[in-house]
């Protein structure tokens, strides 16, 4: 059942939650459009700058934006776009949870073919299944994985054993990903969360997924790096 | 009398959090993993206050909100919801369901000691 636009407020203020986010209106606005005419959806994404020069380059000129955002919706399809839009919500949840739960704030940084994420052998995952299908996946090494089991359960980052190291990943990524999961229900993407599954050991390779898309997010601290992958298939 | 609280969560980490943040407090905790768990430790031991968790095996919080709700010694005990979903539409499910407080995780201790205080007010041990 979906709640009225009346009530959500109202229920909102009554658990003293935080309103939905501007991001979250504007991926609800773009999944709304989803179907209708790419027009509509070019000036949606015209009237947020930072998603404009997420989608074609520092260097577009704010007024025209519309026709050449139109020209990638043709080129590309709307799924890249909606993957894009999504951006937001996703970096957004991972900096809340990492700050609310163990202090750290997380700088968020470029990734490209050269980052060497090779070290990165602890991997939580999750998936997500409805209207939006796909997994997220948390990256980091050893070093990062310790001093987040320190910091949360409040020990010394030698002290913490294979089982903290595990269920303090697993517990990050649930909320990590529970939080934008929300967000892209109340987008009307309605989804379920897995519970998440946590292993060491192997080198990533995202799962080829037909029509499926992928992103790949950085995040540093002290010098320790945190790749979050979204990869994604839309349903009907 | 000394309050008791049923925590419902299948995370560990979650659950110790829930102690830590209640340590120093005049309460009992008891914990159980998943929701078939929390039923049962809810009809053994007749909490004063349930944190509840959605995403769980076995039977998930939603189900086991239901199933309190059909118990008539358990019907009125106050449920705080504590879950990484917080969707629009969980908290109006929830709401129907008749919760005393949705806290969504990521969460702070005190935050989560404050929503349980005003519910059942909490003594810090001498």
């Amino acid at each position: 059942m979906t709640p009225t636009t009346t009530t959500t407020p109202i229920l909102a203020s009554k658990y003293a939650m935080k309103p939905t986010p501007e991001s979250v209106s504007r991926l609800g606005a773009l999944v709304a459009v989803r179907g209708g005419e790419f027009d509509q959806i070019a000036k949606l994404i015209a009237a947020d700058r930072a998603l404009t020069v997420r989608l074609l380059g520092d260097d577009v000129p704010a007024t025209g934006a519309a026709d050449e955002i139109e020209r990638q919706i043709f080129r590309l399809g709307i799924e890249p776009i909606l993957v894009l839009a999504m951006s937001e919500p996703l970096v957004n949840a991972v900096h809340r949870t990492f700050e609310t739960m163990t202090g750290i704030a997380l700088e968020i940084v470029e990734i490209d073919e050269t980052t060497d994420s090779d070290e990165l052998l602890f991997t939580s995952s999750l998936s997500i299944s409805g209207r939006a299908n796909g997994r997220v996946y948390l990256r980091l090494g050893e070093d990062f994985n310790r001093a987040l089991a320190a910091k949360v359960l409040g020990i010394a980052a030698a002290d913490a054993n294979a089982a903290d190291l595990r269920d303090v990943l697993a517990e990050l990524s649930n909320m990590t990903v529970g939080s934008f999961q929300s967000n892209l229900c109340d987008a009307g993407l309605t989804c379920k969360l897995s519970v998440p599954e946590v292993s060491s050991g192997a080198v990533f390779a995202p799962p080829k997924v037909p029509r499926g898309r992928h992103r790949t997010f950085g995040f540093r601290h002290d010098g320790m790096l945190l790749l979050v992958d979204i990869l994604v298939q839309f349903a009907g | 009398m000394t309050p008791k609280i049923l925590t419902v969560d299948d995370s560990r980490i979650v659950r110790m959090l829930i102690t830590r943040a209640l340590q120093g407090y005049d309460c009992l905790i008891v914990e159980a993993t998943n929701g078939e768990e929390g039923l049962a430790a809810a009809l053994l031991e007749k909490p004063d206050l349930i944190l509840l968790d959605v995403t769980m095996p076995v039977m998930d919080g939603f189900e086991l909100l239901a199933r309190l709700r059909q118990e008539s010694d358990l019907a009125k005990v106050p449920i705080i919801m504590l879950t990484a979903e917080s969707s629009q539409e969980s908290v109006a499910r929830a709401d129907g369901l008749g919760v005393s407080g949705y806290v969504a995780k990521p969460f702070k201790e005190e935050e989560l000691r404050d929503r349980i205080n005003a519910i059942i007010p909490l003594s810090a041990k001498s």
